[in-house]
């Protein structure tokens, strides 16, 4: 594991989402044009609900706005690479995929913290709701999980890229819009119909989520509240794990397939 | 002395179609290795092997003495790759482009190391340029500066050339040529232009069907050619010319008006041209076309094809 290698790979992001208007767009002003046009829905249903409603609403598209941007920052820039017929040039250089992953990790971090950073100022500024209200400990809790499921579903979608090629690249903006409705983001999950409740459960993100309005509802971290957390954590976890084991079967994969040099061509 | 590359019983099977079978070479310090062959013969998978890209069903591949499975980035620090197939990012300079690659090459003084490439190959002036603006020529040009960044003891050329006009790829090969005489490096060359091969080649392994069926010196593969063909330009009568030829059984055409083309067997054309100017032919003009590795080619192509 080399250092320089990963800062190589991190400002070959940095130049292509210079130049590329509409991955600026992608990952800065669709999330914040969402937190804004959230805002505006929340106030307009303040008189019809109460102040706990409004704050869940906001702070679940702040969060779910960390986890999208996570996976999109994750798994794009492979696509770029492809697009340009660069990806075989990159791998005939001695970085590994270790250090290329960790690469867009860390570049994942940097541009989802921007928006969250951007996002929670609008709501601050403009909507008077700081996010700063809710316990530290929480924040923190809840930005490493849903980081770390927004990266873990972007190494997937590189993995299946690799391994099937780019007639599945869709699956790169189609993953989080599937996702979305079942996490339970901005309702309760007794909300979702039964039959669809027992997949919701196997998702980390609606222990989260189901996490951010409790301890919205209570002011604090309570014990019904770190239940959830732990559930949501462990889960995390457990599929960080598991998709890394499948990352690498594809990664082999395509390249016992030969996918993964065609892609390129 | 090790090999800088030594390729052991190489093979690559796609489900049932054994699309590299059982390659067996070496290429040394300071020699250029052309790989020829067919469409589908088996060239870029086995460079995408040599690579790490593509997963060998078996064999072994080792650089500098040390097996590439497992000093895979020791190895490739070494080597470099250039492919008319891949280029660079389309949408960053050519700078931003060639300074990622110095960083993954961790190359020393990269300012200056690619200030220094980009003016040997005459592409010094276009480093702010945006890639997918440049030519076809200044592409491969930069993509050869990108090869060269790490100041590889190997190059994996793949078709290098392709799809440049032939004046920008006569000067593209004199600047490999002279880079290769400066430095000493080697190179795998991939092409299906044989007079490239001829030119800049020490050896040729001939691939078809993903097995090595010819390995010999580009000059060597065309002599095994020994159809030649003889162009006599005339000014008389012809016709004691036609009878002997006739009566030795020789196959020849009247393409032309006061020209005859005879094809024959190389070592034969002396012998011909004697007997014909006994007959009293006065000869304006005697053009002798030999064999050529594209001639080799041909033929190895054609005879496979019929075997199908």
């Amino acid at each position: 594991m080399k250092l320089y290698r990963i800062k190589a790979v991190m400002i070959q992001e940095y130049f292509m989402m210079g130049r590329s208007l509409e991955t600026l767009v992608d990952i800065f002003i669709f999330p914040i044009m969402n937190i804004i046009v959230f805002g505006f829905i929340s106030k307009f249903l303040l008189g019809s609900t109460n102040q706990g409603s409004f704050l869940s609403l906001i702070v679940a598209m702040l969060f779910w706005q960390l986890f999208s941007t996570s996976q999109y920052s994750v798994s794009v820039p492979t696509l770029w690479n492809i697009w340009a017929h660069n990806l075989t040039n990159l791998f005939a250089s001695p970085i590994t995929l270790s250090e290329y992953f960790i690469a867009h990790a860390v570049s994942a971090l940097i541009k989802s913290l921007i928006v969250f950073v951007i996002g929670s100022s609008i709501a601050y500024f403009q909507f008077g709701f700081s996010v700063l209200q809710l316990p530290l400990s929480f924040l923190f809790i809840m930005t490493i999980n849903l980081y770390i499921s927004g990266i873990s579903i972007g190494l997937v979608l590189i993995g299946l890229i690799f391994a099937k090629g780019i007639r599945i690249q869709a699956l790169t903006w189609v993953v989080v819009s599937i996702i979305q409705p079942l996490a339970a983001v901005f309702y309760p999950l007794s909300i979702i119909p039964e039959p669809f409740q027992s997949v919701s459960r196997i998702l980390p993100l609606t222990y989260m989520f189901e996490a951010l309005r409790q301890t919205i509802q209570d002011g604090a971290i309570l014990p019904a509240s770190q239940q959830l957390l732990i559930t949501g954590s462990f889960i995390t976890g457990i599929y960080f794990l598991l998709f890394l084991v499948f990352f690498k079967h594809l990664i082999d994969t395509s390249r016992e397939t030969g996918q993964f040099a065609k892609n390129d061509l | 002395m090790n090999p800088l590359l030594k390729v052991d019983q190489l093979a690559k099977d796609f489900g049932s179609f054994r699309a590299v079978d059982g390659i067996s070479f070496e290429i040394p310090k300071g020699k250029i290795v052309g790989l020829l062959g067919k469409n589908g013969a088996g060239k870029t998978t086995t460079i995408h092997m040599l690579l790490g890209i593509t997963t060998p069903t078996s064999g072994s591949i080792s650089y500098f003495g040390k097996d590439f499975n497992s000093h895979r980035q020791a190895s490739l620090q070494r080597i470099n790759y250039i492919s008319s197939y891949n280029t660079l990012l389309g949408r960053t300079t050519v700078w931003e482009n060639l300074q990622i690659y110095a960083r993954l090459y961790n190359t020393q003084g990269h300012k200056e190391k690619i200030h220094e490439l980009l003016t040997y190959f005459e592409v010094g002036d276009m480093k702010n340029k945006i890639y997918e603006d440049l030519s076809s020529g200044q592409k491969t040009r930069v993509n050869l500066v990108k090869s060269l960044l790490n100041e590889p003891e190997l190059i994996l050329m793949d078709e290098p050339t392709a799809s440049l006009d032939p004046d920008i790829a006569d000067k593209t090969l004199s600047l490999i040529e002279n880079w290769k005489k400066e430095k000493n490096i080697s190179i795998l060359y991939t092409s299906h232009n044989m007079q490239e091969v001829t030119r800049i080649c020490d050896d040729v392994l001939f691939l078809s069907n993903g097995a090595i069926i010819e390995h010999d010196t580009p000059q060597n593969l065309a002599r095994k050619v020994t159809k030649a063909e003889l162009i006599l330009t005339y000014e008389k009568d012809p016709k004691l010319a036609f009878e002997y030829l006739q009566t030795r059984t020789i196959p020849y055409e009247h393409k032309h008006p006061n020209q005859l083309t005879i094809q024959t067997q190389e070592a034969e054309i002396p012998r011909i041209i004697f007997d014909i100017s006994k007959t009293g032919l006065w000869m304006n003009d005697i053009t002798i076309n030999k064999p050529t590795l594209e001639d080799f080619f041909l033929q190895i192509s054609r005879k496979k094809n019929e075997a199908i």
